[in-house]
């Protein structure tokens, strides 16, 4: 096809014949040109070399190695190949036969035993090592029934603005706060219930007609808390203890030498009064009733961390915090169209 | 949390697994023991853990990031204190868009030391 010879008409009647046109040169930058390419220059970056902060002794991240590399059982016929499992589980059966949990009896005609189970897991010390292997056992307590095995399961707790009330008071008024454990705190609860189970693996070769008569609160029957703050209350009652009206897990003892007051959530306790005489007798007491393990002054009670210096206490969460910010910045990394998208 | 910033019901997209906001939420409530300043935006984001949003969980991130920010926080107990009981409190006149409810707030002072 040929041009169309109107668009090149038109074109030529724009150049007029008889001028000089000259070659239009392009004009001169404006901007000087840049003295170096501003790919090469490297922007100047601190010298300082960054580190964790070693606020609590240990570096975080060996606690994190530590968890992670340890392999914990999930049934009874895992555990019971490795040595330190089976040590575990002899420990604990030692301390239920020590505690009087149970009576071995033929199964009533009718009655069928709830079932057991074996939980297993690994106890870390303050400073992020291996502390010990645990085994519990723990009964099924979703196969009990309300009326028939279990009436009332409410236990009470310490309230946190009572615990901040007590530090503040002891504080102030110089007192020393001491801190103190019971050892598998639920199995000094004694039950009332008629409760059978079925006996746990690896006590004996177990036939099917025999099963345990429960006498103690065994861990995770629904009754277990209450039964054992039944029994924690009792005993410091005997002790001439009296509790308090707005806290129900606040114990006092008013003498003429002076006060104790203990705090208790579930198996953790605060002890503080005016008087170190009668705190030490307090403490003898429960020890002679329990299994108490005794944490000397307090400095890590419910992830709360107080830190003693001279002009009075911190108390602070920082290691929950970490952990709580670790935690989360690890998992939401499966999150991330989520953290990007908000 | 921002300024002025009012939290509605259905803001936004649903979160496709709100368990984790629910999670998160739950902890950074056992937080609010040693950190009071942290209660205010706790006891909003509490308020969708029905049906949390994506603007909740920003709003949740953006505490997150505050904490991570500010570490060291702590109450502080001081030893020869006077026990004498001060409480404050303050409260939004209907602040709550939802239901038209006052958010209220306090502090209450043992002497010198915060206790509630």
């Amino acid at each position: 096809m040929l041009p169309s010879f109107d668009d090149v008409s038109t074109t030529v009647d724009r150049f007029k014949p008889g001028i000089v046109y000259q070659r239009r040169r392009p004009l001169p930058l404006s901007t000087p040109k840049p003295t170096s390419d501003p790919v090469l220059q490297e922007p100047r970056r601190s010298t300082w070399v960054s580190q964790p902060p070693d606020r609590y002794g240990f570096s975080h991240s060996a606690l994190q190695t530590t968890i992670d590399t340890i392999y914990v059982p999930k049934s009874y016929s895992e555990a019971f190949t490795e040595e330190c499992w089976r040590q575990a589980m002899q420990d604990e059966l030692r301390a239920l036969q020590d505690n009087h949990t149970w009576d071995i009896i033929p199964c009533p005609f009718g009655v069928k035993p709830i079932g057991c189970k074996w939980v297993y897991t690994i106890k870390m010390g303050a400073d992020g090592s291996l502390d010990q292997y645990k085994a519990r056992l723990v009964a099924l307590g979703n196969r009990q029934q309300y009326g028939l095995d279990y009436e009332e399961t409410f236990a009470p707790v310490a309230q946190m603005t009572t615990v901040r009330i007590v530090m503040a008071i002891a504080v102030s008024k110089g007192w020393s706060l001491h801190q103190m454990y019971v050892k598998n705190a639920f199995l000094h609860g004694d039950l009332e219930e008629e409760i059978y189970m079925t006996p746990p693996p690896g006590l004996f070769s177990s036939s099917s007609t025999e099963a345990c008569h429960l006498k103690r609160s065994l861990y995770g029957l629904k009754q277990a808390p209450r039964a054992w703050f039944e029994k924690f209350r009792t005993t410091l009652l005997d002790f001439t203890f009296t509790h308090s009206q707005y806290d129900y897990s606040l114990f006092f003892r008013k003498t003429d030498i002076g006060i104790v007051i203990l705090l208790v959530y579930v198996d953790d306790i605060v002890i503080t009064g005016s008087n170190s005489q009668l705190i030490e007798q307090l403490q003898q007491r429960l020890k002679s009733s329990f299994h108490m393990k005794d944490l000397g002054p307090l400095q890590y009670f419910l992830s709360l961390e107080a830190q003693h210096c001279p002009i009075g206490i911190l108390l602070h969460q920082h290691k929950y915090t970490q952990e709580l910010l670790s935690l989360v910045f690890r998992t939401l990394t499966q999150f991330l169209h989520l953290w990007r998208s908000t | 949390m921002e300024v002025n910033l009012k939290l509605h019901h259905e803001n936004g997209d649903l979160l496709p697994d709100p368990s984790m906001y629910r999670q998160l939420v739950g902890s950074l409530n056992y937080l609010t023991i040693t950190q009071p300043d942290i209660s205010f935006v706790v006891q909003q984001v509490s308020q969708f853990l029905q049906t949390p949003c994506q603007t909740h969980l920003a709003v949740v991130r953006r505490l997150l990031q505050y904490l991570k920010g500010t570490p060291g926080r702590s109450l502080f107990f001081s030893s020869g204190n006077f026990l004498q009981l001060e409480a404050y409190s303050d409260a939004d006149w209907a602040g709550c868009p939802n239901t038209r409810r006052s958010v209220s707030g306090w502090c209450m002072f043992l002497g010198s030391t915060l206790i509630s």
